[in-house]
């Protein structure tokens, strides 16, 4: 009966909109847009907690070529979460249907990304060749699933350069279930709440569009969305219940977490062994970590409830690999088996920090890291990486809410954070002028944090890749070539030291019998960030960094210094810039720099402030300086 | 004499010291498993010690002719990095009633634990069958207990129906092969076509070895080799796959005692009948009468065979929109294509063909291999994956190709410059043509600049662009807002600031197109106390040099020849005298293949500045890949030179 009630909604829906032609269009709407969502419509039912049906309906008109990656016209299935409708419709301009594309017409395809080895997840998909722009796509389709445990979200600001006329989501739950709600980001804009006692309804239009802005912070931060849950759920043949995050970490480990940390006699005996006479507890989390890196290698396999719980620690043992799950799970086990406890621990793993929602227990996230308690302090295990130094994540979990799960329940933790000065980067060395305009160059680079993160990418790469490596990191210096390459990797500290030799055919430029060049050879910037006439956005520097430079340079002898420049000293709220040459003796300088880039989010009206900043930092970083040729007669003459 | 010696020697020694080496399945030595790094190449993070493959017939009363392949590898992984090595992915083919299937999986992994060889299988849950689309079936393995150090091996067998379609032997990998060998046995009933690439020497050997099973004879090729080093990608490489060693076997045709002979290919001239003997390329050519009328309208009064070619081409663009399919026949059927408004590569441009020879033109269909396709040095069906039109006009053909808004008459998409194509005549017959675009494409930026008192450069930018630089920017500018493109524009020349953009002849190909802005500019001036100093090409300055490799395996491929023209006159302030000038330099490669001149002089308080950068082939040899690394070398420390003004 209330399926039937759902098809009737249903098909008013499709047949009371009639106009699609592109004249209807609002003209605001179309500024700075690629292409206009008509109606983006999610109606959800949930029968039992072990019963939804969701319809997605969206008509998206196309203005031009870039607004066809907004189509989205794909709808995802796996065994267990069923297709029952789906049709797209095309029309032209007009809004006359011009195409219609069946369930048979459809592209049926693995699901499984590049990084998975194997899955169960599978994809519908159409294509549809414009004859001409505009053309607008009506597309739904509806499926049904047993999975409650994530909810469809609404989030109606669709992306960068789409503007929206009407988005809209409606929620029926039976009556019998408890569920929760959270309003993110919705002070700021113009939502209808038409929800009544028996639905969830709301709805927001004439979105316009947005463009996109460098350094802008991820559209998380600042888009509305709507998140619901229930209380009581289903997972592909798991029953769940959770009202907040202690009851939702209990059923994560009572269901699928309890039990999978078996390991064999054997394996636990050689771990005991390889322990053996060490009594610091850091230190055999550290060992144990190290086995787990030596012994295993990542391999994906999403099947099922798979997807969301490990492999059991014994099989991990067996085949000596697994995903993010197993492994994490398989290291817990190690640990556990020497009475060292710790807690597998859900994150959202990106380069953009997101968090989960301290204040809303829902299923989210897409990898699992291992938090081992250490007093105030701590200790973080990525599981899947063979490299990674113990204890460090990297900027792909740093500084975001975990959920971490005990056997008592859920709990919120904050990861690491890699901010500012704990990103260093210290470049010392000597370079060395010849009066036929070359250099030559011995220097250390000192890498931490997130800059050890990057840097440390040289210690895999072949010989070649190395070469270009390094040619395209110095590309400022012409007819660069590398010489000697000697690498410190002191993973206990995690710390990088690269120590380079290299030499340069023609870095000054010679002037009739002036040279002239750049003292800061190795570490000038020259980015200074888009100028926009109007921001609407405001910008984050993310992480921060500081960079300290020291180099002594010898001159050619024949040659005399002109003036140097003063000292210059910037201070701004995004950081601080220091540059000075000191002069050593005739013949050689002393150049030191230091940049300091504060990680914060600032407010658009501060943009222009940034780029003058930037703009500065990229003028004294290309600061030249003069050095004139001894007149060659004088000293002969003096002689005499 | 002496040196006929040393060379049997060492291939005496080379051959005794590969014996020593058992390869059998099973057969893992401690010495393989002790090795550190690849001996000669310690930059390899994985290397197969043995790559084995036996491709052969087999008939059986029930299902038919079969091709049999059998593969044996064993992969030794140095370094954590080789560990995607032990995932191994195979591709199945399959259609309506009839598939590939893989069977007889085993696998094993072998390490030293404490000096001992511990050997793990492969078990069921390390194999995955799936289906990866409604062609494609897939099998992926990855082998258990895999460490620094340890040896992989496994075999499978590939039985296939399609027994005309004989994957490619592939003999150079992105990790090196210490030791291969491989055979394809081919029934004496057959004959066929091999097609070897790549630059290393396969030296194959050819037997005939009794079938009993058939009781004819089969044609063995095989092979043998060591050392295969490892094949690396690199930047304006237009495909990889061109320049790795293999070998392709094409079945050209059957005959069964007792049955008619079936033919499939063997020379050029038999590929290019058989595709044109395909009903729908052929056939399609002979489709006229449902857009006779059209087209004559389109031409009503246009007399001149230059518009009248554009005409043709802009007429096929509008009626078909290419439905980013490739081929070279017709996927849809010209006539159903032309109706609905969308089609495949062959729809398009063999209509194409059809409007050309309507209009009156001399027209071919020519086939080629696009660049993602491979280029193609033997005749083989299976070598063709696209049909542009070409027109022949006396000796020389102009190539048109109408699947992309803005391409030309010979300015074709860049999936189509692949070294050359073949036009095929009405009776079946074909002739090779030459694909590398001959004309260059220009751009040519003036620059009209005032310097002001304090320090910041203003004026106005126009800029020229042709032939392929034309499609590109069209392109570029059309897929994008006009906004966005100007940011691009000031992101791209770092520190200018733009106004009063203007850009004309875009939205439609064929024009040049000419682009108009004002420009500011700061910053690119360095003023020490009484003397100024700045680059006179200012951000147009080439300050990087795109080869900075130290050495390079392939030629450099730029897709068309290019010639970048700048003239720069710039308004100097009356307090300043001209200290220094850069002086005036001329380069050219061997041939004039490259070329650059620098000019610059004084004219009262005005400088004028010229510099030209131009290729006059598309494709540079490796061979002249230090010479052209020397030649941007000294582009950029020319550009990079200082003109010097004193205050007065």
């Amino acid at each position: 009966m209330r399926i039937l009630l759902l098809s009737l909604i249903f098909t008013t829906v499709v047949n009371a909109q009639t106009n699609y032609s592109v004249s209807s269009i609002d003209g605001p709407l179309k500024e700075n847009a690629n292409a206009v969502v008509r109606l983006d419509e999610t109606i959800v039912e949930i029968t039992a907690k072990n019963k939804m049906q969701v319809t997605n309906h969206r008509v998206i008109t196309i203005l031009k070529k870039a607004g066809e990656n907004s189509i989205k016209p794909y709808a995802f299935y796996s065994p267990n979460t069923k297709i029952t409708n789906i049709l797209a419709l095309v029309y032209n301009d007009q809004g006359e249907e011009i195409e219609k594309i069946k369930k048979k017409d459809f592209y049926d395809i693995s699901a499984v990304d590049g990084g998975t080895l194997y899955g169960d997840s599978r994809v519908k998909v159409f294509r549809y060749t414009p004859t001409s722009y505009p053309y607008t796509v009506d597309f739904t389709y509806t499926y049904t699933t047993p999975n409650t445990a994530f909810l469809p979200r609404w989030m109606p600001i669709d992306d960068y350069m789409v503007s929206v006329e009407k988005s809209s989501f409606n929620m029926k739950i039976i009556e019998s279930l408890q569920w929760r709600k959270k309003e993110k980001n919705f002070k700021d804009y113009d939502i209808i709440n038409n929800s009544s006692k028996s639905v969830i309804s709301y709805e927001m239009n004439q979105i316009p569009a947005q463009k996109k802005e460098a350094l802008s912070p991820s559209f998380y931060y600042y888009e509305p969305q709507l998140m619901i849950a229930l209380n009581e759920f289903h997972l592909e043949g798991v029953d769940g219940y959770a009202k907040d995050w202690e009851s939702m970490g209990n059923w994560q480990f009572k269901s699928l977490l309890a039990d999978r940390d078996q390991l064999p006699e054997h394996t636990v005996r050689l771990i005991t062994e390889k322990l053996s006479g060490i009594t610091d507890r850091e230190e055999k989390i550290k060992k144990i970590y190290e086995y787990v890196q030596n012994n295993t290698r990542y391999i994906s396999v999403q099947l099922g409830i798979g997807g969301w719980q490990p492999i059991a620690a014994e099989e991990v043992d067996r085949v000596k690999y697994g995903d993010c799950k197993g492994l994490t799970n398989y290291t817990k086990a190690l640990l556990k088996s020497q009475g060292i406890e710790s807690y597998y621990s859900v994150v959202h793993a990106g380069k953009s920090k997101l968090g989960m929602e301290k204040d809303f227990a829902i299923m989210q996230g897409n990898h699992v890291i291992l938090n081992v308690p250490n007093q105030e302090n701590d200790i973080w295990l990525e599981c899947t990486s063979q490299k990674i130094p113990f204890g460090f994540l990297g900027d792909f979990t740093d500084d975001r809410d975990v959920l971490v799960i005990k056997p008592s329940g859920g709990e919120i933790k904050h990861t690491h954070k890699y901010l500012n000065d704990n990103n260093l980067q210290k470049t010392v060395g000597e370079m060395v002028v010849t009066d036929t305009g070359g250099i030559t160059a011995n220097l250390e680079i000192e890498t931490y944090g997130i800059q050890y993160d990057k840097h440390a990418e040289v210690l895999s790469m072949s010989e070649k890749d190395k070469n270009d490596y390094y040619t395209e990191y110095w590309n400022n210096i012409n007819g660069l070539s590398i010489g000697e390459t000697i690498f410190d990797h002191d993973k206990n500290n995690i710390k990088l030291t690269e120590k380079i030799t290299l030499s340069a055919q023609s870095y000054v430029t010679k002037m009739g019998n002036d040279l002239l060049f750049k003292p800061n050879a190795f570490n000038a910037n020259k980015y200074v960030p888009n100028r926009y006439s109007d921001r609407k956005l405001s910008f984050e520097i993310d992480r921060g960094y500081t960079d300290n430079d020291e180099i002594d340079i010898k001159l050619p002898i024949n040659y005399k210094l002109g003036k140097l420049p003063s000292p210059v000293i910037i201070t701004s709220e995004f950081g601080n810039y220091e540059m000075s040459l000191e002069k050593i003796s005739e013949n050689q300088l002393r150049y030191k720099r230091k940049i300091q880039l504060k990680s914060g989010l600032y407010d658009k009206s501060k943009y222009d402030g940034y780029r003058d900043f930037r703009k500065k930092i990229k003028k004294y970083d290309n600061t030249k300086i003069v050095l004139s040729k001894i007149p060659q007669g004088q000293p002969t003459k003096h002689l005499k | 004499m002496s040196q006929i010696k040393i060379v049997i020697l060492t291939t005496l020694f080379f051959s005794l010291l590969c014996n020593a080496q058992n390869y059998d399945f099973g057969k893992v030595s401690k010495e393989e498993l002790i090795e550190q790094s690849y001996p000669l190449d310690s930059s390899a993070v994985a290397a197969y010690l043995y790559k084995y493959r036996k491709s052969y017939y087999v008939y059986s009363q029930n299902s038919g002719l079969s091709l049999v392949t059998e593969i044996h590898e064993r992969i030794k992984v140095y370094d954590k990095a080789g560990f995607d090595h032990a995932t191994k992915i195979i591709n199945l083919s399959k259609g309506i009633g009839s598939a590939e299937v893989v069977s007889k999986i085993k696998g094993y992994t072998y390490s030293l634990v404490n000096g001992e060889i511990v050997e793990t299988k492969l078990e069921k849950d390390g194999i995955f069958k799936s289906e990866f689309s409604k062609g494609m079936n897939q099998v992926k393995l990855t082998m258990p207990k895999v460490k620094e150090g340890s040896v992989l091996e496994y075999r499978y067998k590939i039985i296939s129906p399609y027994y005309s379609s004989i994957d490619e032997f592939r003999f150079q990998e992105a990790i090196p092969i210490k030791r291969l060998k491989a055979s394809m046995a081919i029934f004496d009933y057959f004959r066929f076509n091999q097609r070897q690439k790549g630059f290393l020497p396969l030296n194959p050997k050819t037997d005939r070895v009794m079938n009993n099973q058939v009781g004819t004879y089969d044609i063995v090729t095989s092979y043998n080799l060591v050392n295969v080093p490892a094949l690396i990608d690199e930047s304006f490489v237009s495909n990889i796959d061109n320049y790795r060693s293999g070998v392709d076997f094409e079945i050209v045709s059957v005959q069964f005692p007792g049955e008619m002979s079936e033919n499939f290919a063997k020379s050029w001239e038999d590929v290019v009948a058989t595709i044109y003997k395909n009903t729908s390329f052929g056939n399609e050519l002979e489709k006229k009468n449902f857009f006779e009328d059209d087209l004559d309208n389109k031409l009503k009064g246009i007399a001149d065979k230059k518009q009248r070619l554009k005409e043709v081409l802009t007429f096929v663009k509008d009626k078909i929109k290419w439905n980013k399919n490739l081929g070279v026949t017709a996927e849809e059927g010209v006539k159903k294509a032309y109706k609905s408004g969308a089609g495949n590569s062959g729809d398009i441009n063999l209509f194409l063909v059809s409007c050309l020879k309507h209009a009156g033109f001399d027209a071919y269909p020519i086939i080629l291999s696009t660049r993602d396709h491979g280029v193609q040095l033997f005749p083989t069906l299976k070598g063709f994956n696209y049909v542009i039109a070409g027109v022949k006009d006396g000796e020389s053909y102009s190539f048109l190709d109408a699947t992309e808004k803005y391409s030309m008459v010979n300015v074709l998409p860049m999936r189509d410059l692949n070294w050359f194509g073949r036009a095929i005549n009405k009776d079946g017959t074909a002739v090779m043509v030459d694909l590398l675009p001959a004309k260059m494409s220009k751009e040519i930026t003036m620059l009209n600049l005032v310097l002001d008192d304090d320090l910041s450069f203003e004026g106005s930018v126009k800029q020229r662009y042709s032939d392929y630089y034309a499609m590109l920017l069209r392109d570029k500018y059309n897929a994008e807002t006009e906004v966005e493109y100007i940011q691009e524009l000031e992101d791209k020349y770092s520190g200018i600031e733009i106004s009063n953009f203007e850009i004309k002849e875009v939205t439609q190909p064929n024009k040049i197109i000419n682009q108009a802005y004002e420009i500011y500019l700061d910053e690119s001036i360095d003023d020490a106390g009484d003397k100024l100093y700045f680059s006179p090409l200012l951000h147009l300055s080439q300050d990087e040099s795109p080869f900075k490799s130290e050495i390079r395996e392939f030629p450099v491929d730029f897709g068309y020849p290019w010639e970048d023209s700048f003239i720069v006159n710039i308004t100097l302030p009356e307090n300043y005298t001209i200290a220094t000038l850069p002086e005036n330099k001329m380069i050219s490669l061997p041939n004039k293949l490259g070329f650059f001149n620098f000019q610059i002089s004084t004219l009262d308080n005005t400088l004028q500045i010229s510099s030209k950068i131009s290729f006059k082939k598309a494709l540079i040899s490796n061979d002249h890949y230090a010479q052209l690394k020397e030649f941007y070398r000294q582009i950029v420390e020319k550009h990079s030179e200082k003109v010097v003004l004193q205050r007065i």
